[in-house]
């Protein structure tokens, strides 16, 4: 089976990629004593990253015992990160609705392991965590019978 | 006695044309049944916008770490731009924006200075493995750093309905 194994490095990244140098005077002839000079070479390499967020999860109606885990985790695929630096996720979300009347909102947040989700940091590829969806009890108690679709606004930031 | 009598298969052209005839039907009849089972956007009613003049990704990429999973794609894969390059005081510049291939959903970018919250791009909607390479800005921008976002909005692919999205922090390196 085919892999998904295609991720990003930017072409801006990349077109920034190789800056070679070279030292002035780097000429050697025939009266040159000796022959040899040094010649540094900078390759200068952009960091990249690629995150895997959630995509989308159906939640039972009514659940309110145990969270709903998102469907897939959040992670870092694939990185070239500069040293010391890190991939900051946070998330922001839109409740669930009804999208025939968007007056009846469900809220819901985000946990991770229990604990309400404010962000995770990311040092290197592979890592990941997994988040869930709580819904309060009574928030399912004022809405009517309905299709509800929320989502989920990741920001990820490089620092 | 012909060599089929001698073996006991008579076998004549009416037989022949019969089996074709039946293996043609049955084919065709297991082909229209399976595209029957597959939901389409036509039957979603849903209609992609797409971007025009995208192209295949077709550049180098970063070792996945990815675990097996079956096959079933079930995250969007969000390319990180740490910051982006931009030429002064031109509009049009060359800029890689990827949907990953095998991600879920259309994506469509949006390019915005956080500063000001002012939108400098828009695109249209981008299938995975596909990429804009060039975009043309609302404005020109002169010389510096910005600070702004890369909003990616996402649609399914089988409905257009919204999924998950991200906003990518990034620098505009604008020279």
């Amino acid at each position: 089976m085919k892999k998904l194994a295609s991720f990003v490095l930017a072409l801006a990244m990349a077109a920034v990629c190789a800056a070679p140098a070279m030292a002035d005077n780097n000429q050697i002839t025939q009266e040159s004593d000796p022959k040899s000079c040094d010649t540094t070479v900078t390759f200068t390499i952009a960091p990249s990253y690629t995150v895997t967020i959630p995509a989308a999860t159906d939640i039972p109606f009514n659940s309110t015992g145990a969270d709903t885990n998102l469907k897939g985790t959040l992670r870092l695929d694939a990185a070239q990160l500069e040293l010391n630096h890190k991939i900051t996720v946070s998330a922001a979300v839109t409740p669930l609705h009804d999208s025939a009347k968007p007056a009846h909102t469900i809220p819901f947040t985000l946990r991770k392991d229990g604990a309400e989700f404010t962000s995770v940091e990311f040092t290197k590829a592979g890592e990941e965590v997994q988040l869930s969806v709580h819904i309060d009890e009574n928030a399912w108690k004022t809405v009517p019978a309905g299709k509800y679709e929320g989502s989920v606004t990741f920001e990820i930031r490089y620092q | 006695m012909s060599r089929h009598e001698k073996n006991g298969i008579t076998l004549k052209p009416i037989h022949i044309v019969i089996g074709v005839v039946a293996a043609v039907i049955v084919i065709t009849a297991a082909v229209l049944f399976g595209l029957q089972q597959r939901p389409t956007q036509a039957e979603s009613g849903f209609t992609p916008d797409l971007q025009e003049g995208t192209s295949a990704w077709s550049g180098d990429t970063l070792p996945d770490k990815t675990p097996e999973s079956n096959g079933e794609a079930v995250g969007i894969k969000i390319p990180g731009y740490p910051s982006i390059s931009l030429p002064a005081n031109k509009q049009d510049a060359e800029v890689a924006l990827l949907n990953p291939e095998g991600n879920p959903c259309y994506f469509t970018f949006e390019l915005v200075l956080t500063d000001t919250d002012e939108v400098l791009y828009t695109s249209k909607q981008v299938e995975p493995g596909q990429m804009i390479t060039n975009i043309t800005l609302n404005r020109a921008l002169p010389a510096g750093q910005y600070n702004a976002e890369l909003r990616i909005t996402t649609a399914s692919l089988q409905d257009g309905s919204a999924m998950n999205g991200a906003n990518v922090v990034t620098v505009l390196d604008v020279q």
